[in-house]
Order: structure tokens, then C-alpha cells, then sequence
């Protein structure tokens, strides 16, 4: 079985460590706390590669330390990384700001990486506000954004579909 | 791996892999194994990538170490839960090396413990991202503040307690037009100019929680303008320097101001052009009353000078239209003051039967002339004594019996009163007039009440009237707190009815207990009236009377001679001398003189109307033992049938030399003549000339002689040679008006009197002075009281109101 190695990027406190529990151990905690370093997961997920032919591929999530004002991310973190999942928390709009940020560096560090943003929390926001937010940020401007996706890790809101996605493309 | 290296390496907790150019494993340290993953056993020829999965990936860069081409690779602070309490972390290197036994390439991969310096990053870390979360949440919210507080369209300013500015939103500055670098740091009073919005212990609002609410000022903008602001505020306690600040919220009035103060104008302009309105109405009839008065009065003394038929008709004429012109502005006057909710009602004891019964008295004159009978009803046991407004009941019952009579023409017009309710303290009296006049149709019924709408304008050419009258009436019994109503059939007549409740007067009912003797008496009443029938009827009856009633002579004569009749005494005959074809006072008086003397009866009264007084001496003449002119009056009634003493008063008394026909009744004629004329002093005082002409004809007509001044000055210098009994006084004259004069006169004779307290004590030699004044207002009475004048006569004056008011004082005068 292939593994491929993907990486979760964003500012802190955006829920990249709970949208991997939320995909992996299918589970949430209101509690916030800060990752540090780095924790790798694994899930396998079956994928149609090629001729609707499933094969099934582990993913090596890796959930990296949010970005502060103070210390942004290792760029050794991300080498060998096929894809990522950009992570902004809607109810903060300087992560959202910071996503191109995050893009930039990752393709620096692997200009063939692919990209799927997550606007993250979106249970906390109408559903009006969402959709002005997934308006503005269509990152027309990045061919390797293949995917945007409004999450919940609270409510597993496209959650499933962002990773299902990825993998698929990154195979 | 050297034996050494390992040495050094053990107790620095750092483990290490020999890994081959395939990534598998060659070699490890005895404790590699706690830094695999979960579950991945660390043994000899295997991938090395299953038990350290953070090498997938990295192949081409470890090989490129593995080669030399690159001096390292290194993971720092990797994470390894085994379960799910605390997690292990290590940083990874991996460096090139050589097998010395086969010179073969491979990697060192080597493993730190760095848990502890991770865990405490963690906890940095954390503390630092909760406090960034915490800054934002604040700074987000302060934000929204910011925001409700600039967009807020209300200015707000904040003061530190010596009211220095500290914040301001942008309708702060749009409201005072100062730029935020200006008002900053700047005293409050830079904009609010007033006192009582700055600190000072006393103030409520200095009190935390306590706010002021909705308080205008008048603000000075930056470029002069007033500015009209209503602000709420408070004082607040800051948390961080533990100081009071206040807040203001002020909002921007000026145009509601200006809209109020349009308003306000317009209501003002109104009631000014009300006011002035109501004035210039009082003025008019002052106006008008003058010359009424000249011209009234001249009338009346053409009237008794010789004339032939044809120009007593003209002056007659004149009179009689002068009387409407005056009734008119009257009304108009009253209409004016109703509608203005200027009407004052009076309330006095009045005496309701003989209110009602004089109305009808005064009126009666004018029905009868016109052919048709008048009559009050009024039940025997009626409450009579009532407080209220005498004159205003009057006006009403005026009105309605007066319409009655100008709108019939055969028939009758008579007036009932009922009690409606009674309480302890109240009544509600009923009073309803019917006529049997043309009558209205319904649509013109409704119209009836409002001014200016007589029902159809061809009835006002043939009648005559402004209609007016029932609308001031309706006024007044609103006004009185009852109501008026109508109803009306056409051609068959119209009954007007009003409901007024009034006070109980606490004075007692007189005692209305009738004479004993008339118990029993047996009565007979010949009239073709049938309300005048009924009258006796009601009334006698009620002192236990026995009544039989006729209305024609035949049926007088069936009633005479019924079976046992014959020679029998009535007591008391009633004829009324005017029966249809049959002339009463003949008949009547054949018929006594073809009694057999014993059945005589005792009283035998003819019925007069009041405009036939010549049969007076006709029936006295044909044997009647008295008369009683219609209408009827319960006292005269009572008084005529007990009378015992006969022949009644005769008419001699009636014209007393150079008195002019008298409307009163000759039933109420004094029995003696005037008593001589006290010779008075007279100074009349007028500007006008055909006023004085007037005056002084009445004058001389009543005996009386006077001098004539036309102002106030000349009053004080004639008073200087003579000393007058009594001044006739005009209120408005030149240089020295009426009320003036009065006013000196009263100081001048102030110290022979040596007080000058009651207005209506007079001083031994000082003059009476008996105002007379065209304005015909209550207010002006009040006004010529209020300058010490004793009395007060309105005009246009009527002589035998002069020779009363003279006969008065001229009375007090002689008794001193
Ligand atoms: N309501 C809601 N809360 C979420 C969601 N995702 C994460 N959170 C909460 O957000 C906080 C941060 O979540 P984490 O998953 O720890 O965020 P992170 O991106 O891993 O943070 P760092 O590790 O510091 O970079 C936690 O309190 C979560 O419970 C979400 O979709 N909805
Ligand atoms: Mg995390």
C-alpha cells in the first residue's frame, strides 16, 4: 500500500488538529490545545485511481504547529509533502489574510504540491456571511488550489470530502 | 557502531539506526524502539519508514544526505503518543557514514529526547495563542464598539470628570463641525455651554448608575450657529485608573425645535386671531350698541309725541327692527363667546315656576296678537327652588317659545314641565314646547342646531330670524350639562324638548299648602282651549277642588242643567272671554244675569287674552267679579278663585300721568301711584350728543332735570361748583374717561368719608355715579365696579330701567 505524506497549515487555533480528529478518531473537544513540533496520523482511504479502479492509499497527516506573529512554519516540515490542507478559522478574518501566505511558502518548498483550502468553523457564521467570505476567497490566482471547502470539525461539515478530495488528486 | 560512540551517546538519552541506501535497517541502539511508532517493531533488514513514518516522503533528500551531497537532515519536535496521556518528543538527524568493513554508504539516523524542552514550549506556547485569541476577541470587540459608536448617528463624547474630552464619534464632530484633533484633549465647554452638563459632586449623574435623560441645550457649533441638543449621560467608573468619566449622548433637536417653534407660532397667530376675532366682535356690539341706544331711544320718545297713524306706523317700524338689530348682535355676541368656550355659567337660587311663567308672561303679548293661546303646564308638585343660571334658562325657554310662536299661526304654544329626576340634592327638569305650527321635515330637523343653517332658507324670508337661537341654546344646555331634542311632523307642529338637571336650592320650598276651604268647592271651566282647560283642571284639582269643564256655551249650558244641576252653586265660573265665534264676556254675562241669585257663583273670573285689555272694563261691566289674563299663573289663579273680597281692582291705576303704556300686566300694577320724585342733582356725562339728547329727554320725561358735560375732565371741574346727587356716567370718553373720573371722585371725597372700603357706601356728599355703557360684556360691569362707580346701567338704556335705578337712589339718598 502507498502512503503519501500531506501536511495541515494555517495560523493557530484554526482547528487543523481537530479536523484530523475529527477525519481519523471521528471525534471533537471544545478544548483548545496548542500543538507544538509536529504529530503525524494515519489514515487509509480508498481512492479511485485512474480507471474506476479503488486502491486503497495511507495518509500521512501531518498536523503542523500554527503559524504565529512570533514563529511561522518549518518550512523543513513540508518537504515531501504531496498536498496540503490550508486552515483559516472564519471568525478570525487575519487567518483568512494569512492563507496565501501559507500557499506561497508550500510551494516554495514544493512548487508541484496541491492545494485545498478550509474555511474552517464554519458552524460559528450565517450562512450568508459564509458565502460572502467563499465569494471573495476563490484563489483564482493559484492553479494548485484545487479544492475550497467550508468545514466544521465540530459538526463534520465536508470535513470527510476535503481529505477524500485531496487524496484523490495527490494520487 | 563504535563501542565508544554508543558510550558517549547512552547517557544523553539519544538512540540511533544505521539505515542502508534501500532504507532498511542495519543496526540500532538498544532504545530506539520507544521513538517508533505505535506498535512498529524496530528490527534488522526493515524499512525503516514503517516504524518512523516522518521519512516517507523524504526519500531523494535522505539519499542526497546518504551521498554526501548534503551535509544533514533533521525533523525537529516530533510528536509520539504510545497512548493517550503524555506524549513523547524527539528531533530526528540523519547524517552520511561509512561501513568500515566494506566502505558500503549508509545513513545515521540519530534520536534526542527532547520531551521536556517540548513540553514546556507547549505550555509557552499555548499561554502565548490563548492571550493572542484573548487580544483579538477584545480587540474584535472593541472594534465592534468603535463602530456602533461611529456609525451611531448620535453624537457621543466622553469626559474625564474635569470634562476634559476624551472620545468622540464622527457625529460628534459632523453635529459641532470641529475636526477630532480639535475637540481632543479640549474642555466640554468648548461645545456644551452650560454648567449644569459638567461635573460637580452634587450632580445626580455623578452618581455611577444614575443617568440624566432628554436634557436640551442650546450648543455653539464651530461656525457660530445654535444648535439645539438633547442629551442623555452619565458617569461611568473606569476599571483601569479607578477615575469617573462621563458620557454624553447627544442628539441633534434643532429642526424638531424649529418645527415646535413653527408650531407653537401658528397656534399662537390662531388663537391671537381668535382672540381678536372675539374682541372685535365685543367692540362691534359696543359699536353697534351706541347708536342703538341713540336710536332706540329716539324712537321711543317720537313714539309719544303727536303723530299721525301713518308715521306712528314708520316709527313703530323702526322700533321694532331696531329691538331685532339689538336681539341680533345679542346672539351673535353669545353665539361668539359659546364658541370660544368663553361662557361663564352663573349659579344662583332662582325660583323655577316663576322663571318659566314669567317667559311665557313676556311672550304672551305676541301670541296673542297673532291669534293663538299660550300656556305654561306645570305639574302641583313641582320642586321650585333651584340653583343655577336663571338667565341663561331663561334665554333658552325665550328661544323655544318665541320660535313656537313665530312659526305657528293657528293653534296653541305651550310650555311643560316635568320632573324628569329627582335626587337628594339634584333635579332634572323636563321643559317642552309644542306648537302646532308648520312643522319640519326630518331632513330640515337634523340641520336645526348648527349656526347659520336655518332649516329652509324660503322659512327664514317668511319668518324671519338668523337661526341662531337654537344654536346658542344647544350651547347653552350643553353647556348646562343636558340636552335638547325635536321632533316635528310637517303641517302639524314641532315639539321642542330640553333636559337640564339642576342643584336643589338648600332654601325651602315655599310652603305650598292651598287654602282649606277651596276643598270641596266645585269649579267650572268654559273655554275652547283645551291646554287652558287643562291647566285649571290640573291645578285645581290639585287644592281639591271639584272641576267640570266646557268647551263651547253649549256645552256649558249641558253641564248647567244636567239632571239635579238646576239652582245648584258653582262656587267658582272661569269663561274664557274669547270662545271661538261666541263672544265670552257676553255670554257669560247673560248667562249670570239668568241665574237665580242663590246659584250665583261666588267668583266668576273672564279669561283674558293680553292684548285685548279693553275687556276688562267690558267684563267688570258684565258682571264678572274678576279676570286673569292668559296666560295663567298658578299664584294669580289661586289668588283669584279664594279672593272673597269683590269688586277686584279696577284699571285706574293703570296710567299714571306721563308714564307710557306699560307692558307690564294690570293685574301687577302697583295699587298706588309713584311716590313724588325726590328732587336730585343730576350731571349727565356723555361725548355723544345724540346720547345726551336722549338721556335728557328721558330724563325730563321721568321729572327729572340735568346738567350735561361731555368728558371726565369736565365732570371734576363742574363738581367743584356744584355738588351733584347722582352722575350719569359713559365709560368711554376723551381726554378723562368715565372710569377715571370715578376714580377721582372717589379720592376726593375719600377723607369726609374717611374710609373708602365698600364700593356701594356712600360717602355723605359725595355723588353716586351710576355708570353707563354701551358694552354690553359682564366683564365691563366688573370693570366699572372695580373704579368705584355704585351702579350700573347698560345701554341702550330704557327709561323705566332709568326710573328705577334713579327711584333707588334717590331713596338711599333721602334716608341718608
Ligand atoms: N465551533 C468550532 N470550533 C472549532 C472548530 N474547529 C476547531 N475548533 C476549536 O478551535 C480551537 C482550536 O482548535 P485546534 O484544532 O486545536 O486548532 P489548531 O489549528 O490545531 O491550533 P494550533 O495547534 O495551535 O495551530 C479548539 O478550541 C477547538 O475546539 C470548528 O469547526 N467549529
Ligand atoms: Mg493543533
Amino acid at each position: 500500500m502507498i502512503s503519501k505524506k500531506i501536511c495541515m497549515v494555517g495560523d493557530f487555533s484554526v482547528g487543523k488538529t481537530s479536523l484530523i480528529r475529527r477525519f481519523v478518531e471521528r471525534q471533537f473537544s471544545d478544548q483548545y490545545l496548542s500543538t507544538v513540533g509536529v504529530k503525524i496520523s494515519r489514515k487509509t482511504v480508498a481512492v479511485e485511481a485512474n480507471k474506476a479502479e479503488k486502491t486503497d492509499v495511507q495518509l500521512l497527516i501531518w498536523d503542523l504547529e500554527g503559524s504565529t506573529k512570533f514563529k511561522g512554519i518549518a518550512p523543513s516540515y513540508l518537504q515531501g509533502s504531496k498536498g496540503i490542507l490550508v486552515v483559516a478559522d472564519v471568525t478570525r478574518p487575519d487567518t483568512i489574510e494569512h492563507l496565501e501566505d501559507h500557499i506561497q511558502l508550500f510551494l516554495s518548498v514544493n512548487p508541484e504540491g496541491l492545494i485545498m483550502v478550509a474555511f474552517n468553523k464554519s458552524d460559528l457564521i450565517e450562512e450568508a456571511k459564509l458565502a460572502k467570505i467563499l465569494a471573495q476567497y476563490q484563489f483564482t490566482n493559484q492553479p494548485k488550489v484545487l479544492g475550497i471547502y467550508a468545514t466544521s470539525a465540530k459538526t463534520g461539515q465536508d470535513v470527510d470530502n476535503i481529505f477524500q478530495s485531496l487524496a484523490e488528486k495527490i494520487i | 557502531m563504535k563501542p565508544l560512540l554508543k558510550k558517549i551517546l547512552a547517557p544523553r538519552r539519544i538512540e540511533y539506526l544505521e539505515v542502508s541506501e534501500k532504507f532498511t535497517i542495519q543496526d540500532t541502539s538498544d532504545g530506539v524502539q520507544r521513538f517508533a511508532d505505535a506498535g512498529q517493531k524496530v528490527r534488522h533488514g526493515k524499512d525503516v519508514r514503517a516504524s518512523f513514518p516522518e521519512l516517507v516522503g523524504v526519500e531523494d533528500i535522505l539519499l542526497e544526505v546518504l551521498h554526501g551531497e548534503q551535509p544533514a537532515f533533521e525533523l525537529k519536535g516530533i510528536a509520539r503518543y504510545s497512548d493517550h496521556t503524555l506524549p513523547l518528543y524527539f528531533d530526528l538527524y540523519a547524517i552520511d557514514d561509512e561501513d568500515e568493513d566494506t566502505g558500503k554508504k549508509k545513513l545515521m539516523i540519530f534520536f534526542e529526547d527532547v520531551t521536556e524542552r517540548m513540553v514546556l514550549e507547549q505550555t509557552l506556547v499555548q499561554r502565548s495563542n490563548e492571550a493572542s485569541l484573548l487580544y483579538n476577541a477584545l480587540a474584535s470587540a472593541k472594534d465592534y464598539i468603535n463602530k456602533i459608536i461611529t456609525s451611531m448617528a448620535d453624537a457621543l463624547i466622553v469626559t474625564t470628570i474635569n470634562g476634559q474630552i476624551k472620545t468622540i464619534n464622527q457625529a460628534t464632530e459632523d453635529l459641532f463641525g470641529y475636526d477630532r484633533n480639535e475637540l481632543i484633549d479640549a474642555h466640554i465647554s468648548k461645545i456644551i455651554n452650560d454648567a449644569r452638563f459638567w461635573y460637580n459632586a452634587q450632580q445626580k449623574f455623578a452618581t455611577p448608575g444614575k443617568i440624566f435623560k432628554d436634557i436640551e441645550v442650546v450648543c455653539l457649533a464651530k461656525e457660530g450657529t445654535e444648535i439645539v441638543v438633547s442629551f442623555s449621560g452619565a458617569a461611568i467608573n473606569t476599571e483601569l485608573n479607578l477615575s469617573q468619566e462621563l458620557v454624553y449622548v447627544g442628539r441633534d433637536v434643532t429642526a424638531r425645535k424649529e418645527a415646535q417653534k413653527v408650531l407653537e407660532f401658528a397656534r399662537r397667530e390662531a388663537e391671537m386671531a381668535s382672540q381678536a376675532k372675539s374682541s372685535f366682535l365685543a367692540n362691534m356690539s359696543h359699536e353697534i350698541r351706541t347708536p342703538m341706544h341713540a336710536l332706540l331711544g329716539m324712537t321711543g320718545l317720537l313714539l309719544e309725541t303727536e303723530l299721525n297713524d301713518e308715521q306712528r306706523d314708520f316709527v313703530e317700524t323702526i322700533r321694532i327692527s331696531g329691538d331685532a338689530l339689538l336681539s341680533l348682535i345679542n346672539e351673535i355676541l353669545d353665539l361668539s363667546k359659546l364658541e370660544a368656550g368663553q361662557m361663564e355659567l352663573e349659579s344662583h337660587d332662582f325660583d323655577l315656576i316663576a322663571s318659566v311663567e314669567e317667559v311665557v308672561e313676556m311672550l304672551a303679548p305676541t301670541a296673542h296678537a297673532k291669534g293663538i293661546e299660550i300656556a305654561s303646564l306645570l305639574p302641583p308638585h313641582l320642586p321650585r327652588q333651584m340653583r343655577g343660571d336663571k338667565m341663561r334658562l331663561r334665554q333658552i325657554i325665550t328661544n323655544l317659545v318665541g320660535n313656537g310662536i313665530k312659526f305657528t299661526d293657528v293653534g296653541e304654544v305651550t310650555l311643560e314641565v316635568t320632573l324628569v329626576e329627582e335626587s337628594a340634592t339634584t333635579a332634572r327638569v323636563g321643559l317642552a314646547v309644542t306648537d302646532t305650527g308648520i312643522g319640519m321635515s326630518p331632513a330640515d330637523q337634523q340641520k336645526l342646531f348648527q349656526a347659520f343653517a336655518q332649516a329652509d332658507v324660503s322659512t327664514t324670508r317668511k319668518y324671519g330670524g338668523t337661526g341662531l337661537g337654537l344654536a346658542i341654546c344647544k350651547q347653552l344646555v350643553g353647556l348646562m350639562g343636558g340636552e335638547i331634542g325635536v321632533e316635528s311632523e310637517l303641517e302639524r307642529g314641532s315639539r321642542f324638548w330640553v333636559e337640564i338637571p339642576f342643584a336643589l336650592s338648600v332654601k325651602p320650598e315655599p310652603g305650598a299648602t292651598p287654602p282649606r276651604d277651596l276643598v270641596g268647592q266645585r269649579l267650572l271651566v268654559v273655554d275652547d282651549n283645551a291646554t287652558t282647560r287643562r291647566v285649571v283642571r290640573e291645578v285645581a284639582s290639585s287644592w281639591g277642588m271639584a272641576v267640570a269643564e266646557a268647551a263651547t256655551p253649549a256645552a256649558a249650558v249641558e253641564v248647567l242643567t244636567a239632571p239635579g244641576e238646576p239652582g245648584r252653586r258653582w262656587d267658582v265660573l272661569l269663561v274664557d272671554g274669547d270662545l271661538g265665534l261666541t263672544d265670552g264676556i257676553v255670554w257669560g254675562g247673560e248667562l249670570l244675569l239668568g241665574m237665580s241669585p242663590q246659584a250665583v257663583p261666588g267668583r266668576t273670573i273672564a279669561l283674558l287674552k293680553s292684548n285685548r285689555l279693553e275687556d276688562v272694563k267690558r267684563a267688570i261691566e258684565a258682571g264678572f267679579t274678576s279676570y286673569l289674563v292668559k296666560p295663567l299663573k298658578q299664584s294669580k289663579l289661586l289668588e283669584a278663585i279664594s279672593a272673597t273680597t269683590y269688586p277686584p281692582e279696577t284699571q285706574t291705576n293703570q296710567t299714571a300721568p306721563g308714564v307710557t303704556p306699560s307692558p307690564a300686566l294690570p293685574s301687577e300694577l302697583p295699587a298706588h301711584p309713584a311716590p313724588p320724585l325726590p328732587k336730585l342733582r343730576i350731571l349727565l356725562a356723555d361725548d355723544n350728543m345724540v346720547n345726551q339728547k336722549v338721556a335728557l329727554k328721558q330724563l325730563e320725561r321721568l321729572g327729572y332735570q340735568a346738567d350735561v358735560v361731555a368728558n371726565g375732565a369736565e365732570v371734576l371741574q363742574r363738581l367743584d361748583k356744584v355738588a351733584y346727587d347722582i352722575i350719569l356716567m359713559d365709560c368711554q370718553m376723551p381726554i378723562i374717561d368715565g372710569y377715571e373720573a370715578t376714580r377721582e371722585i372717589r379720592r376726593r371725597y375719600q377723607h369726609s368719608n374717611g374710609d373708602s372700603g365698600e364700593p356701594r357706601e356712600v360717602a355723605p356728599n359725595r355723588p353716586v355715579v351710576i355708570a353707563m355703557t354701551a358694552s354690553a360684556m359682564k366683564e365691563d360691569e366688573q370693570k366699572c365696579f372695580a373704579a368705584g362707580m355704585d351702579d350700573y346701567l347698560s345701554k341702550p338704556v330704557r327709561k323705566e330701567q332709568l326710573q328705577a335705578i334713579l327711584t333707588y337712589w334717590g331713596n338711599r339718598l333721602l334716608e341718608g
